[in-house]
């Protein structure tokens, strides 16, 4: 980056980035969610049980394709 | 302003509405016509050529409000399908009629009585319908039900999984053409929320091609406001320097759209040593779809490590095909309104002949098929296999086709960046932008950026136009 490039802004840097506060209260949603999670009996016992399965799948094996669901075990 | 499609002319006429004398707008675009992925075309026979069909809905009233200011006379150009969709369910082998009248209670009553489920499953369907209806009319923020698909939500709360087997599901997700993908919550409930009287719930057909009954009439409108539209213009990278666009590379289009045979993957086809930079402007506002975006300055690592950059590569866009096929007879059944619930790639069909206005009396036509639907997991079909089984698929609805005299079909698949569809599975909401980039003057719009309409439709496209018009006069102290 040039001393030009530094005078007028990183466009590139995270604190560029216009959605970085939107997303940050995204992540820590997801961050509450997840130490409930970890406070359950069963976590608690190290249970290493795989997500559950997409409830529409018509199989147990079948898993969700779509990559940001909350039931894609990818 | 780049893109000439419904959020490039919203946000042109936006600009200058807004904005007044101080702002002049030049908008460059791909085709030769304008409309982008919701043009028409004509071909070497003068007959209308459609990206793929389109309707609009009641609720489009940013959509209306520009038609309006651009002198379009609405009832001229539109013709309602009468609140009626129909459902093809494989189970019972029969057709069933929906009506969106009523508005969101009764439509919610109507599940009640849907005699496409069998009698068992109607109540445990319309409870949970009922419970999704109130979700959308509730007036919560509806993005935290993004991360299932509409299946799952139902599945969720109750519903027994195989009722989303039958085809009525399919026609809760008909709005958004990228079918039967599985569609985020988020964005069926959004349009539940859009549809709460029997007025913002009316499906309509345009009465003639979109350019010319809609875009056409819109675009001259943008002239009169002072823009200065120039077609075949290929936008193929930015040129930046710091935190500020200050150049767009571009190349004289060569023709591009169904009509043409398809250039190679990427970028679109210039013509050779037309390349320049244009410059001398203040602000970019870009509509250009995201499969072009994401081709844009890739030889540019730390622009594609960054995190705006790199989220939008999780974005994923739908192939959509579109075919038409025209018929000297009428078939032995007519339907108001599209007629859904067939086997992929084309799950629905609406007969054009009734709502088109030249095609109302014309002799030796009995109908204008026109089938949407799109392409993923039919890649490797030809074309006659597509046909050949679609003709199969729709025989519960008309019969043999080939018995009522096929006149002509014509079948495209929309399968370059340019024309593909952004796609609202699961979970992506998180990666769409804001109008807002990491470049203080350029600005993103279209179906694909975040917008209060929030559902993939022309008054999404429209509405994002609006929405960035408005950062971008802010942003330059105009507004």
């Amino acid at each position: 980056m040039s001393a030009s490039d530094r005078d007028r802004g990183d466009p590139f840097s995270p604190e560029a980035d216009p959605d970085r506060e939107r997303l940050e209260e995204l992540r820590l949603g997801r961050r509450t969610l997840l130490v409930a999670a970890a406070i359950t009996p069963a976590v608690a016992a190290g249970c290493t049980h795989p997500r559950p399965a997409c409830p529409t799948m018509a199989n147990d094996d079948e898993r969700c394709v779509h990559r940001f669901c909350r039931y894609h075990a990818g | 302003m780049i893109g000439a499609g419904p959020a490039g002319l919203s946000a042109a006429v936006r600009l200058l509405e807004r904005g007044g004398a101080r702002v002049r707008v030049r908008v460059v675009h791909l085709q030769d016509v304008l409309g982008g992925k919701a043009a028409s075309w004509r071909d070497e026979h003068g007959a209308v050529v459609e990206h793929g069909w389109h309707m609009m809905v009641g609720f489009y009233e940013n959509l209306f409000a520009l038609m309006r200011r651009a002198g379009i006379e609405r009832s001229q150009a539109l013709a309602s399908m009468q609140g009626e969709s129909h459902c093809y369910e494989p189970a019972d082998g029969r057709i069933h009629t929906m009506s969106s009248a009523g508005g969101r209670l009764a439509v919610a009553e109507r599940f009640t009585r849907y005699d496409g489920l069998p009698f068992v499953d109607r109540a445990n369907f319309a409870r949970v319908m009922a419970e999704a209806f109130a979700i959308a009319g509730s007036g919560e923020p509806l993005r935290a039900h993004d991360d299932v698909c509409f299946d799952t939500w139902c599945v969720e709360r109750g519903l027994r999984r195989h009722v989303t087997r039958y085809s009525i599901f399919r026609f809760l997700r008909l709005a958004y053409f990228n079918f039967p993908e599985q569609i985020s919550a988020y964005h069926v409930l959004q349009t539940l929320a859009h549809t709460s009287t029997s007025d913002d719930a009316e499906l309509f057909a345009c009465r003639g091609p979109y350019t010319e009954m809609v875009w056409n009439p819109i675009g001259a409108y943008l002239e009169r406001l002072g823009a200065r539209i120039e077609p075949r213009v290929a936008v193929t990278d930015w040129v930046y320097e710091g935190d500020r666009i200050v150049g767009v590379r571009a190349g004289a289009a060569l023709p591009t759209g169904p009509l043409t045979a398809p250039p190679p993957a990427g970028k679109p086809p210039v013509v050779p040593g037309s390349e320049r930079t244009l410059g001398g402007f203040d602000y970019v506002l870009s509509t250009l779809p995201l499969p072009v975006v994401t081709t844009m300055n890739r030889d540019d690592a730390r622009m594609w490590q960054s995190p705006f950059f790199r989220r939008l590569e999780n974005v994923r866009s739908a192939v959509t095909m579109a075919l038409t096929v025209v018929t000297e007879r009428p078939p032995p059944r007519r339907f108001p309104g599209p007629l859904h619930g067939f086997p992929s790639p084309f799950n629905f069909v609406v007969d054009m002949k009734r709502y088109t206005t030249s095609l109302a009396g014309a002799p030796g036509i009995g109908a204008v098929l026109t089938f949407g639907g799109q392409e993923r997991g039919f890649e490797s079909w030809t074309d006659a296999e597509v046909l050949d089984f679609t003709l199969e698929s729709y025989r519960p609805a008309f019969g043999r086709i080939e018995d009522l005299g096929i006149v002509k079909t014509e079948m495209h698949r929309n399968r370059q960046p340019w024309e593909r569809l952004f796609l609202s599975e699961p979970g992506v909401e998180q990666f769409r932008p804001g109008p807002r980039t990491p470049f203080r003057n350029l600005f993103f719009a279209g179906d694909w950026v975040r917008n209060a309409v929030g559902v993939i439709a022309m008054e999404g496209a429209v509405t994002s136009g609006i929405e960035a018009a408005d950062m971008l006069l802010a942003a330059a102290g105009a507004a």
